[in-house]
């Protein structure tokens, strides 16, 4: 029996933007980190993580899930806290050392990770060209990544769903690099997944035998932003991360 | 679902203590209509779960062909179980063949490996 990770992230980095093509360019995510914010407190709670945590700039606006990298101190206390494992090495969360990350796998006893991604859990834009721009050099990278992973490192796909023929177009290649399926948020934009508009995307879903992975998402801003304020009761918070 | 019946669709980290409620609801919304015991199935319908869940009582009601489940590998949130396909595996409370489906055949359908 094989044993397979059927939800596993990257955080992407700077590198990710990588593959763009040079008209695209311009589009480039840039990492912003708020003045004081690489003050290292201690770490009790999913709270206290902030301070860790970088913005994606992109055409002028912060989007996107912010990227949060821990020192080994921070993971160290955030999984006491949590009483779960959660530790993972900078290398391997931004798959910059596909092999880390399989050594580790290997560690956890898991032979197969499907990977989604992080940046994308939020909507990075809303204009469609920079969608197609963002979409095309994560998943040039992620087939990268596939190729160095013998096997082991398995990717769903992002496609600019603002763009429906730009997402077909992009389909068949990421299939033919190693994705498994296509990413998907419960709410894309302002829409939701059974609107008709995304029919031809399911169909060419199926045509090509890969499947959606519809993960704990929000591409709606407003109702992204009203959704995730945090709660408390007794100490134990609520909201994502 | 009707319009695309070969669609394979994974609901991925949201746990999957939620499906009793919603095979439920289904059923009382069939309004007299038969559906098949375990419709997800048949749906090609497949769902993480977490080590919390009662995996054994979801898996009564959902089908041995549903579930899944996912380490949220690399993040910092309330999902990340890093060593949740280990503890899984290792845990006596399940059938072998429900641990193996979670940890080997459903994903494997799902994402087509």
């Amino acid at each position: 029996m094989a044993t397979i990770d059927a939800d596993a992230h990257v955080v992407e980095s700077e590198h990710t933007w990588d593959y763009m093509d040079p008209s695209d360019r311009k589009y480039r995510p840039v990492l912003v980190t708020p003045d004081g914010a690489r003050e290292e407190g201690p770490v009790r709670s999913i709270l206290d993580i902030g301070s860790a945590r970088s913005y994606w700039l992109i055409d002028g606006k912060i989007r996107g899930l912010a990227r949060t990298v821990l020192t080994a101190r921070q993971w160290q206390e955030l999984a006491e806290a949590s009483g779960r494992a959660m530790a993972v090495t900078s290398a391997a969360q931004s798959l910059e050392n596909v092999e880390v990350r399989v050594h580790h796998m290997d560690a956890l006893g898991i032979d197969v990770q499907v990977v989604y991604p992080t940046i994308f859990i939020e909507q990075v834009t809303d204009k469609p060209e920079i969608e197609v721009a963002l979409c095309t050099s994560y998943n040039r990278w992620m087939a990268d990544i596939w190729q160095q992973g013998h096997g082991r490192i398995r990717w769903m796909c992002v496609l600019p769903l603002l763009s429906l023929q730009d997402a077909l177009d992009m389909l068949p290649w990421c299939k033919d690099n190693g994705a498994v399926g296509v990413f998907m948020r419960p709410i894309e934009g302002e829409r939701l997944l059974h609107d008709p508009y995304f029919d031809r995307l399911y169909d060419a879903v199926s045509s090509l035998n890969l499947c959606l992975g519809v993960h704990v998402a929000n591409a709606n801003p407003r109702e992204r932003d009203l959704l995730g304020q945090r709660v408390a009761w007794g100490g134990v918070v609520s909201g994502p991360s | 679902m009707q319009r695309h019946s070969r669609l394979r669709i994974g609901f991925i980290e949201a746990s999957g203590s939620w499906l009793p409620w919603v095979i439920n609801d289904i059923r009382r919304r069939a309004e007299g209509r038969k559906l098949p015991e375990h419709f997800l199935e048949e749906l090609q319908i497949f769902v993480t779960c977490y080590t919390s869940d009662d995996i054994e009582y979801i898996t009564r009601q959902a089908g041995a062909g549903v579930l899944m489940i996912g380490t949220d590998y690399g993040h910092q949130d309330m999902s990340v179980e890093l060593d949740a396909l280990r503890t899984l595996g290792e845990r006596g409370d399940l059938e072998p063949v429900v641990a193996q489906k979670i940890l080997d055949e459903n994903p494997r359908a799902l994402y087509g490996l």
